[in-house]
């Protein structure tokens, strides 16, 4: 086996799934493709206590240990690299990768699938990719149309820039934010989006002290912007692949990526349609780790598709800092 | 007058102790942490502490922790043993054991009330409040600058095992008590014998889930102990237990969080690696407890308190408090 013939094997999976004729089982790739990673990667080896048959076997990879050690088959620093934001703690977790062909040709395929009606005039409240090239968000929206216009800088949204760009489009744009981009900009006037545009939100507000609900930031984007619709995007740096879905609905993964939610304490699955700590199994995490073990907490439905909770509850461990923190700073307060 | 009363408002809160309210310990784990707290509150304890000269404040504001339930007992005492009426604000939707401390208070004639209005504060002409860093800030930046504010932002504590130590349930005690969320819990085992503390501890820990059960752990912290587990077991080992787990780390992986009923075990060449391990942060420890030997050398990072293992959740009410002389502070 090798990166090659399993990059092959997964783009063609890709391509097969959304025609409805897969050309093997997600299992059979799956456990080769974890098997291949657990030979080249010693964190993923120290993970494995015995032999996997099924994808819901394989080992989780923590987002925590991505900022504490380097895993995945890449051992260089040649390729591609992607890190988090770090917003919440300030270590950043970092994804490397040695090519993204797998990351980017299953990026188009489901969000074409998802939203066919696609604007090819993109305003993107984020970071240009060209200068923000570790950040995977960018990186995936850039791979949507090269027809693109991007207004944060350092964590910083122009407005004026994005309202200019909104006002020059006479044709639909695809708006895509990150919620809290969005709210910032919605908090000046913003001019309303030519007919036919979309709004796409992604991402929550962690680690800000600015916070607003989703129902609020979409119902205010919703009467200010006038988009046709509201989708919402759900991805994480640890992930090559996104699930798509809207403010009402649950979010869809694409055929090569599969959901899990498991009980916190021990880690075991659990049943479709329970609420738990959600794991990742994604056939594109090809020089990562396939399995994923995030710090949010959803319920995975018997079709797949996810509906996310927000982070796992209670409080953040940090010992006894978190003491009266949470806090006068934040909004739970003592 | 009102050492009579707070003698008499801690024998009642130790009769009653098994009434407490329900805190997210378990029954045992919140009887640990209370009698640890009263028991420093000892008849000369309470003497001495009240010795330094002063007029006391008419009124106090304490602003009481969510995770260390136990903490405001020796600051309530000291403060109504000086004739200070006290506010007791607590988080909100968290009284903790608040309306416990009152009602006894009440019971014996002491001044005491609790709230979770944050603006009690606002007028106080003394507060004191424990909190992460920014939190103290923004208290401190709110207040009159009359007020006299003792704020006490984040600390951390670590456990010394040298070769040859024995007293691995002291040092599981320690662990346990607050299910190791206190600024006082070791939150970290730097030893140069890992091999020797692993033969130990696990057996430790497992006698004291027995005897203290561990509370209620929220699921961010079962996953962040699971994410340390991981860890753990790629760099060093992870030996996880029914209520209680042990990992251990390499230094470079060593992490100043706490985690309920876990050990964070960190092997270091010597003494003198242990100690430039915490140098850095040297500034943020509350409490170093010592196995066996070797205190005099922990006594130079500069930590308020270098104890025994098993005394790190114990503090004696006469000291400083995370190195500020607190109680002639508790007076004009």
């Amino acid at each position: 086996m090798s990166r090659e013939s399993l990059v092959a094997r997964v783009l063609a999976f890709q391509d097969g799934a959304l025609q409805g004729r897969p050309p093997e089982s997600f299992d059979a790739l799956a456990c080769d493709l974890h098997a291949w990673q657990a030979a080249h990667d010693p964190v993923i080896a120290s993970l494995v206590e015995g032999p996997v048959t099924t994808w819901s076997q394989i080992p989780a990879v923590p987002v925590d240990v991505f900022k504490q050690l380097r895993v995945g088959t890449v051992k260089d620093d040649k390729g591609v690299l992607f890190r988090t934001s770090g917003t919440t703690q300030g270590v950043r977790g970092v994804h490397r990768m040695r090519a993204t062909e797998a990351y980017d040709h299953g990026a188009v395929l489901w969000a074409r699938r998802f939203l066919p009606d696609m604007p090819k005039r993109i305003v993107a409240l984020l970071d240009d990719p060209r200068r923000a090239t570790d950040s995977s968000l960018s990186h995936m929206v850039g791979l949507f149309s090269d027809d693109a216009s991007w207004h944060v800088t350092d964590g910083r949204v122009d407005t004026e820039a994005a309202n200019a760009a909104v006002r020059a489009s006479d044709a639909p744009v695809f708006l895509c934010a990150t919620a809290f981009a969005l709210a910032i900009w919605l908090e000046g006037e913003v001019p309303r989006l030519p007919d036919g545009s979309i709004v796409m939100v992604t991402g929550g507000f962690k680690g800000r002290v600015v916070r607003l609900s989703d129902d609020d930031l979409y119902a205010d984007a919703m009467t200010r912007l006038g988009p046709k619709r509201i989708v919402t995007e759900y991805g994480m740096t640890e992930l090559s692949s996104q699930m798509w879905g809207s403010p009402e609905d649950a979010y869809r993964p694409p055929p090569w990526l599969k959901a899990l939610a498991v009980d916190p304490e021990s880690g075991a699955p659990l049943e479709p349609g329970t609420p738990g700590q959600l794991r990742f199994f994604d056939l594109a995490n090809i020089d990562g780790s396939l399995a994923i073990e995030t710090l949010d907490e959803g319920v995975v439905l018997g079709d797949g598709a996810v509906r996310l909770r927000g982070r796992l509850a209670g409080a953040p461990a940090r010992g006894c800092s978190l003491t009266v923190e949470d806090g006068w700073v934040g909004e739970d307060a003592p | 007058m009102s050492l009579e009363r707070v003698r008499a408002w801690r024998d009642r809160l130790r009769a009653d102790r098994d009434a407490a309210p329900d805190v997210g310990l378990s029954t045992q784990g919140r009887g640990l942490v209370i009698d640890d707290a009263l028991d420093s509150l000892t008849d000369d304890a309470l003497v001495e502490a009240l010795s330094p000269a002063g007029a006391p404040f008419e009124r106090a504001v304490v602003v009481a922790a969510r995770t260390v339930v136990s903490a405001p007992i020796e600051w309530l005492a000291l403060l109504l043993a000086r004739g200070t009426d006290v506010v007791l604000k607590h988080p909100a939707g968290a009284a903790g054991l608040a309306p416990w401390f009152v009602s006894h208070a009440e019971a014996v004639g002491l001044p005491l009330v609790a709230t979770e209005d944050r603006g009690a504060v606002n007028d106080a002409p003394l507060v004191v409040a424990m909190g992460d860093d920014n939190t103290i800030a923004t208290l401190r930046a709110s207040l009159y600058p009359t007020t006299r504010f003792l704020g006490f932002g984040s600390r951390f504590s670590v456990a010394w095992w040298s070769k040859g130590s024995t007293e691995a349930d002291a040092l599981a005690r320690d662990l346990a008590a607050h299910d190791g969320r206190g600024c006082m819990s070791p939150a970290m085992i730097l030893t140069d014998d890992p091999d020797g503390l692993l033969a130990l501890l696990p057996d430790a820990m497992a006698r004291a889930q027995a005897r203290w059960p561990r509370g209620e752990v929220s699921a961010i912290e079962h996953a962040t102990s699971r994410s340390r587990a991981v860890l753990a077991r790629a760099t060093g080992r992870a030996i996880v237990g029914e209520g209680w787990a042990i990992h251990r780390l390499p230094p470079a992986h060593a992490s100043k969080v706490s985690l309920p009923r876990a050990a964070q075990v960190i092997g270091v060449t010597d003494v003198d690696a242990a100690l430039a391990l915490v140098a850095k942060d040297a500034h943020r420890l509350s409490t170093i407890g010592v196995a066996s030997q070797g205190a005099a050398v922990w006594a130079t990072t500069g930590a308020p308190r270098v104890v025994a293992l098993g005394q790190m959740q114990r503090p004696v009410l006469v000291r400083r408090h995370d190195g500020v002389p607190h109680l002639t502070l508790l007076v004009r």
